[in-house]
């Protein structure tokens, strides 16, 4: 280690006498680009604190509700628009295929709660004549699938699916009642005829 | 060299290998213990399978035994060693006391005995890092303070005027641990293995971030950083780079790091303006971490040619690389916007095990080569099996950390993604972003094989080493001049490296100004978060539900804590705020959301879906990875030590009342009964009397309940 040949003329100016158990230093002076790291960052860093600390800068929170406001406007003009039963849009689903695509979307979304076969289980049975909400319409079923009943456990499924899955779940869910699968729950609710 | 100050007679002594030869030991041992618990609980969250339905085996329970092992056992141990085995030569005198150093060695080993055995049992704070129960708690103060006295005495016994960077950044180490372990763990037990915390809510977030944060920067990155300031000089065979930039960065390091804890809660609850501190401080926090890197890289210029051919410098220079590497990343990680996407996802996670597998592993597995081939007096084993496992380790860590880039990335793009058309989530379904990422659980899981079958042929070529040793390893008898006091006339930081004392003092100092600015206001003003009337404590059996919570470590994979950020508000309802926490001991904001976010599913689901979601997920969650609980509907909750529960948790300032005290397991029973019938009345077995799946469902069921009445009610 203290062999001094091995340094250049350049590395022998800079070589300090430091020596802890044959460990020596140079002492290179810093580079540039190193010190400009440093200064730059500061100089975002510093400037942003002052900015948000003292000077009034928006909270997070604010900038959310902000951002926040505008998807609600959108929200609400989509919920106007979702509200009512369409007639029209329930039949074009049903002309191109709701049987299928109504399954599937009960088994992905709802037979978690209702079984596969709408035989009920956290949520009530789906093929007996009894409703707790709805009364056997596609009108009906429809806005307790749009708003959920979330003191019971339903989702408000009009924030997850698009219109046209809520009207195949719906067609889906009309081919259930009055099917009367085996082990279905106990009904729930009154009976529609 | 430097013998001006050296002008005693000769003194007479021996380096205390034995004890560097324990730790070593501990150090390989423990090193395959926390790889191979990585790769287990990798392998869980790729397919839930791998939980077992044990209860000691869930992912919740052995994912803080991983972290426990790789951070205090294997970091830990390989820093003592690497200490105790450079300390001695830099100050040219043996460890201060023989007897010390064995306590040390012991008493830390017990205290990993007891984490192995607690962690799995469910004995945990719930605090990242910090899970180890107050009598474990209390061991490892005291066995810090045995390192503390071995270390500082061995300064004082040096026989080298000056103390070199190496030094500086274990002072640094010592000093700052104990400040960290201490504040964040003052807790009062409530018995043998079970306490809860002087801090609550949003202040226990911020001391805890403040910690964690920390125990990354002082127990693996600046003792470290000295080890390399040691062994990769002397590996290399050349001087260290820059001794000017040794000090800046040393200072600017250690008081910058302090203050980087809350970017780990960004858009949280936590005060906004202590947000903003983390955040800046992180970013300037880049140059000082960087500083390091070039003094380890620079210093092996000239050599790069021995770089190529020789293992043990290929892991060096790695090792250095990755700190590089995520001491970059990190930074960028801590601004707002780019925290707003990775915070929760596993580039999170991908990020820690650049910084641990790339940095910790890597360094310390060249120390390893380095030190044990010279202390045991023999060569190393093979260089060939080692540069397999040099390549092992590096082709392990990549796929590791481009699968986790992919994973938390797609994670957190699926979780913003609005329709612009419509205003709502495109993935409305939380268990849709988990399904698309398992692929990348895989890969993951792979990865940490290699790293873990690499780990193995160094255990193998190390004690191959070992064996072909010669028996007789009697201590060298050294000779050096003895120290003079008050001999020194260098001034400045050279005459400052002359006086540890000094030193050490002002190194406290550089932490304490950032912790005091950031801590004190949560203490010392009750203006610090703005309260709320509405939120109340918990009642006693959702108390006995959320330590079962805890207990299971629910926490690891779901957080309880809305951003302020409008997806999150949309998804999981309005954003979280201080005031809904202060009854919270532990806070559980939790830092990862492999599981969607809880903090409001108080009502979001009736009292069957729980039971029926605890059981099995899947049952209610297709495709959910989430390991079942079957434990939980056949044991007891222990609802006779509420009494003393709510009596510890008023005497911090919980306003229970005395009759609520008296009667705490009555009312829980009663509170348990209503739930009961409810289940009852959907067919659930009537049985459940006491049991812990009733006690966690009403403490789910109550989960960001108190504001959100009064929003509807608003409404």
């Amino acid at each position: 280690m203290n062999d001094s040949n091995k340094f250049s003329e350049e590395e022998k100016k800079i070589l300090l006498d430091h020596d802890y158990d044959g460990i020596q230093e140079f002492d290179y002076p810093l580079p540039n680009w190193w010190t400009m790291t440093f200064v730059l960052t500061s100089l975002f860093g510093i400037p942003y604190m002052i900015y948000y600390l003292f000077l009034g800068g928006p909270t997070l929170r604010q900038e959310s509700e902000l951002e926040l406001a505008k998807i609600k406007t959108v929200r609400t003009a989509y919920a106007v628009k979702m509200a009512k039963f369409d007639h029209q849009a329930y039949d074009k689903v049903i002309a191109e295929g709701a049987a299928s695509k109504g399954k599937e979307v009960f088994i992905e979304n709802c037979a978690s709660c209702h079984k596969d076969g709408g035989e009920g289980d956290v949520g009530p049975n789906l093929t007996d004549a009894y409703w707790m909400h709805a009364k056997a319409t596609p009108e009906t079923i429809y806005e307790v699938v749009l708003n959920g009943r979330e003191d019971k456990g339903m989702p408000v499924w009009g924030e997850d699916l698009t219109k046209d899955e809520i009207l195949a779940v719906v067609f889906h869910v009309m081919s259930l009642t009055n099917t009367n699968v085996a082990n279905g729950k106990e009904p729930q609710g009154k009976k529609v005829d | 060299m430097s013998t001006d100050q050296n002008t005693g007679a000769l003194e007479e002594f021996s380096y205390d290998d034995s004890s560097v030869k324990l730790f070593l030991h501990a150090t390989i041992i423990w090193g395959a213990v926390a790889l191979l618990l990585g790769v287990v609980i990798a392998l869980q969250l790729a397919s839930w399978q791998f939980n077992f339905n044990l209860e000691w085996f869930t992912f919740g329970r052995l994912r803080p035994l991983h972290t426990n092992a790789a951070v205090f056992a294997f970091c830990g141990n390989a820093m003592f060693a690497g200490i105790y085995y450079s300390t001695q030569r830099l100050c040219k005198a043996r460890l201060y006391n023989d007897f010390l150093s064995r306590l040390h060695f012991w008493g830390w080993q017990l205290i990993i005995v007891a984490a192995a055995i607690s962690l799995p049992l469910g004995y945990s704070h719930g605090k990242e890092y910090a899970e180890l129960e107050w009598p474990i708690d209390i061991g490892i103060t005291i066995i810090w303070v045995v390192f503390a006295v071995n270390f500082f005495g061995t300064l004082y016994k040096r026989r080298e005027k000056h103390i070199y960077v190496a030094l500086w950044f274990y002072i640094a180490t010592i000093v700052t641990v104990a400040v960290l372990h201490i504040v964040n763990s003052i807790e009062i037990p409530i018995s043998l293995m079970k306490s809860y915390p002087v801090w609550a809510g949003a202040q226990d977030a911020l001391i805890q971030w403040w910690y964690g944060h920390n125990a990354v920067a002082f127990f693996l990155t600046t003792p470290f950083l000295g080890l390399m300031y040691y062994f990769v000089p002397k590996a290399i065979n050349r001087p260290v780079y820059s001794y000017r930039l040794s000090i800046i960065h040393f200072w600017s390091l250690v008081f910058i790091y302090i203050w980087a804890g809350p970017h780990h809660l960004l858009y949280t609850a936590l005060p906004d303006w202590a947000q903003t501190l983390g955040m800046c401080f992180s970013v300037i926090l880049w140059a000082p971490s960087w500083g390091g890197m070039i003094n380890g890289l620079l210093t092996m210029r000239g050599a790069w040619d021995r770089v190529r051919s020789e293992p043990l410098l290929k892991f060096l220079a790695t090792s250095i690389t990755f700190y590089g590497m995520s001491t970059f990343e990190g930074p960028l990680m801590a601004i707002k916007s780019v925290n707003a996407l990775a915070h929760y996802t596993d580039w999170v996670v991908g990020h820690v095990h650049s910084g641990t597998i790339g940095w910790n592993v890597m360094l310390v597995s060249g120390i390893l080569y380095y030190i044990v081939p010279k202390i045991w007096k023999t060569e190393l084993f093979s260089q060939k099996l080692a540069n397999i496992h040099f390549w092992s380790t590096t082709i392990g860590l990549v796929l590791y950390i481009l699968s986790m880039w992919t994973a938390g990335i797609t994670q957190g793009l699926m979780w913003r993604e609005i329709n612009p058309s419509t205003g709502m989530l495109t993935y409305p379904n939380f268990v849709e972003t988990v399904t698309k990422i398992i692929p990348m659980y895989w890969v993951r899981a792979f990865g940490g094989v290699l790293v873990l079958g690499g780990f193995i042929l160094l255990l193998i070529n190390l004690y191959k080493t070992i064996a072909r040793a010669p028996k007789e390893q009697k201590e060298e008898i050294l000779r050096a001049p003895a120290l003079e006091k008050n001999s020194s006339k260098a001034k400045g930081h050279r005459g400052l490296e002359g006086l540890p004392a000094v030193f050490t003092v002002l190194t406290v100092l550089a932490v304490l100004v950032g912790s005091a600015i950031e801590i004190l206001p949560s203490i010392l003003s009750n203006k610090w978060i703005e309260k709320d009337a509405r939120v109340t404590p918990y009642t006693p059996l959702e108390l006995a539900g959320r330590d079962i919570y805890i207990r299971e470590g629910c926490y690891v994979c779901h957080s309880q804590m809305i951003r302020t950020l409008p997806h999150e508000v949309l998804r999981y309802g309005p954003s979280s705020t201080a005031a809904e926490f202060v009854y919270d001991r532990p806070f559980q904001w939790g830092s990862k959301r492999t599981g969607p976010d809880i903090a409001r599913v108080g009502g979001k689901y009736n009292h069957l879906w729980h039971y029926r979601h605890m059981m099995d997920p899947r049952v209610v969650t297709q495709g959910s990875i989430m390991p079942n609980y079957p434990w939980l509907f056949k044991k007891k909750a222990d609802l006779g030590i509420l009494s003393k529960k709510l009596a510890v948790l008023k005497s911090m300032g919980v306003p229970y009342s005395d009759e609520e005290i008296e009667k705490a397991t009555e009312l829980a029973k009663t509170q348990a009964d209503v739930i009961i019938k409810e289940l009852a009345s959907d067919g659930v077995p009537t049985n459940m009397k006491n049991k812990q799946i009733i006690a966690l469902i009403a403490y789910l069921q109550r989960l960001g309940t108190d504001i959100q009445q009064e929003i509807e009610e608003e409404e």
